[in-house]
C-alpha cells in the first residue's frame, strides 16, 4: 500500500489485474452483467488509488487492501442497483468524490481544463504539491530541483501561469 | 509549523486530532484562512479529477491487456492485432532509415529552466544565459554559458549549455557535452540519457538509442517514461 500512497500506476496495474477475477465473480452474486461489473470495478480501483495517494489512508489491521477495495466496490454496485431500479442518476452516495466535484462552479471545470494546458514540469509540479500532498522540501529531494526555494518559485510561476490560461477559457 | 504546511497537512486528512481541532477552531475565526483552504481544495479536485481521466485510460488498457492474454471479448484480440501491425509497420518504416530526423524533431523540446528561474529586474549573468535560453537565444544562451563555465565549472550548468548547443543545432558539440555529463555527477541524469537517445536516433543508431532510452526506463525516475516507451517499441526495443 506503501506503493499505491506514492502513487505508483505499475503497482496499481498489478493490484487492478490480481483482484480482478474475484471482482467478477463478486459481482455476479448481484446478477449484474460482466461489462457492467468492470466498469464498477474500475471506478473502485481509482476510488481507491486516490484514497491512497489523496488522503494516504492506512488500512486497519486486519484489513487487508483486497477487503478495502471490495468494500468500496460494494457501495458502488449498491449504487448501480438503485440506479437501475430508480432510473435515478444523480445524487447518488457512493461518488462522494465525484459529486463533491461535479456540483461545483464553472472555476473548478476551468481550473481542470487549465491544468491539462500546463506543460509537463508545471504539471508534475502542481501534481506533488496538490494531489500528492508532497512539501516544497520532500519535492526538491524527490527530484532534480535544486531545493525547497526552486521548488517554491517554480510553483508559484505556474499558479501564475495556470491563472493567465483560465482567464483565456470560456 | 507554516501555515501553508498546516493546510496541506488539514486538507490531506494529516493532523492529529488535536492538531485538527486547533486548526478548525483558527479556521472558524479567519475568512482568510478559509479562502486559502478552499482554494487549496480547489487546486485539489481540479487535479484529482484530471487525474481521475488519466487511471481510467491506464486501467482502459490494462484491461486490453488482461482480456487478449484471457482470449476474452474478441473484439479485443481483432484491435490488438492491429496495434501489433502497426508496429510492426514503422518498425519496418523506421528500418527503411526513412527520417530518423523528424522523429528527432518531434520528440525535442528544450529543457525547462528548472535551475535559476530567471526574476524581472534581476541581472547578473546567469540570469542573463537562462533569460536567453528561456527566449529560446540558443546562440547566445550557450555563448553565456561557456563564458559562466570558463570562470567556475558547474555540471548542472553545463546541462544547459548542451541544451543550447542542441537549440543551435550544434549536434555534434551537443552530443560531446551530454556523453560527459552522463559520466559526472549531475541532478540531470534522466534528462541526459533522453536527449542523447534523440541525438542518436536522429543520427539513425538506434540500436544504441534502445540503449540509452532502456537505462532511462530502468532509473527511478519517471521522466519522459510513456515517451521513452513508446520509441522503444517503435524502434523494435
Amino acid at each position: 500500500t506503501e506503493a499505491l500512497r506514492q502513487d505508483n500506476k505499475n503497482v496499481l496495474q498489478e493490484v487492478y489485474t490480481e483482484y480482478r477475477q474475484a471482482f467478477i465473480r463478486f459481482g455476479k452474486t448481484y446478477n449484474l452483467n460482466e461489462d457492467d461489473i468492470l466498469d464498477i470495478y474500475q471506478e473502485a480501483i481509482i476510488a481507491m488509488h486516490q484514497n491512497f495517494v489523496i488522503k494516504k489512508v492506512m488500512l486497519n489491521k486486519g484489513t487487508t487492501l483486497k477487503t478495502y477495495l471490495f468494500g468500496i466496490g460494494k457501495n458502488l454496485i449498491r449504487n448501480q442497483l438503485k440506479k437501475n431500479a430508480a432510473k435515478v442518476t444523480d445524487h447518488i452516495e457512493a461518488e462522494v468524490e465525484d459529486e463533491a466535484y461535479e456540483g461545483n462552479t464553472l472555476l473548478k471545470e476551468k481550473l481542470t481544463q487549465g491544468f491539462g494546458q500546463l506543460g509537463e514540469s508545471c504539471r508534475e509540479m502542481i501534481k506533488l504539491y496538490y494531489y500528492r500532498g508532497l512539501t516544497p522540501k520532500e519535492i526538491a529531494s524527490m527530484t532534480h530541483y535544486k531545493d525547497e526555494n526552486t521548488v517554491k518559485s517554480l510553483k508559484s510561476r505556474c499558479l501564475k501561469k495556470l491563472g493567465q490560461i483560465v482567464k483565456t477559457l470560456r | 509549523m507554516k501555515e501553508e504546511q498546516w493546510i496541506q497537512k488539514y486538507v490531506h486528512e494529516q493532523l492529529s486530532d488535536a492538531e485538527r481541532e486547533h486548526f478548525e477552531a483558527q479556521l472558524k475565526k479567519d475568512a482568510s484562512l478559509q479562502n486559502k483552504v478552499r482554494d487549496y481544495e480547489n487546486m485539489q479536485r481540479a487535479v484529482a479529477h484530471y487525474e481521475k481521466g488519466e487511471l481510467k485510460e491506464l486501467l482502459r488498457q490494462t484491461e486490453a491487456t488482461v482480456t487478449y492474454g484471457n482470449g476474452r471479448r474478441g473484439w479485443w484480440k481483432i484491435a490488438a492485432s492491429f496495434i501489433v501491425l502497426l508496429g510492426l509497420a514503422s518498425v519496418l518504416w523506421l528500418q527503411r532509415g526513412v527520417d530518423n530526423k523528424a522523429l528527432y524533431t518531434h520528440y525535442f523540446e528544450p529543457y525547462p529552466n528548472t535551475l535559476k528561474p530567471v526574476v524581472r529586474g534581476a541581472g547578473d549573468a546567469k540570469d542573463m544565459a537562462f533569460l536567453h535560453y528561456e527566449n529560446e537565444r540558443f546562440e547566445e544562451a550557450a555563448q553565456n554559458f561557456k563564458e559562466l563555465l570558463e570562470e567556475r565549472e558547474d555540471n548542472d550548468v553545463r546541462f544547459y549549455y548542451a541544451l543550447s548547443l542542441l537549440g543551435n543545432h550544434n549536434f555534434e558539440k551537443g552530443k560531446i557535452e551530454l556523453k560527459g555529463l552522463w559520466s559526472s555527477k549531475t541532478r540531470y541524469v534522466p534528462q541526459v540519457l533522453w536527449y542523447l537517445g534523440l541525438l542518436e536516433i536522429r543520427e539513425g543508431n538506434n540500436e544504441q538509442a534502445i540503449a540509452y532510452l532502456t537505462q532511462l526506463l530502468a532509473s527511478s525516475s519517471r521522466y519522459k517514461e510513456k515517451e521513452a516507451e513508446a520509441l522503444v517499441q517503435e524502434l523494435g526495443g
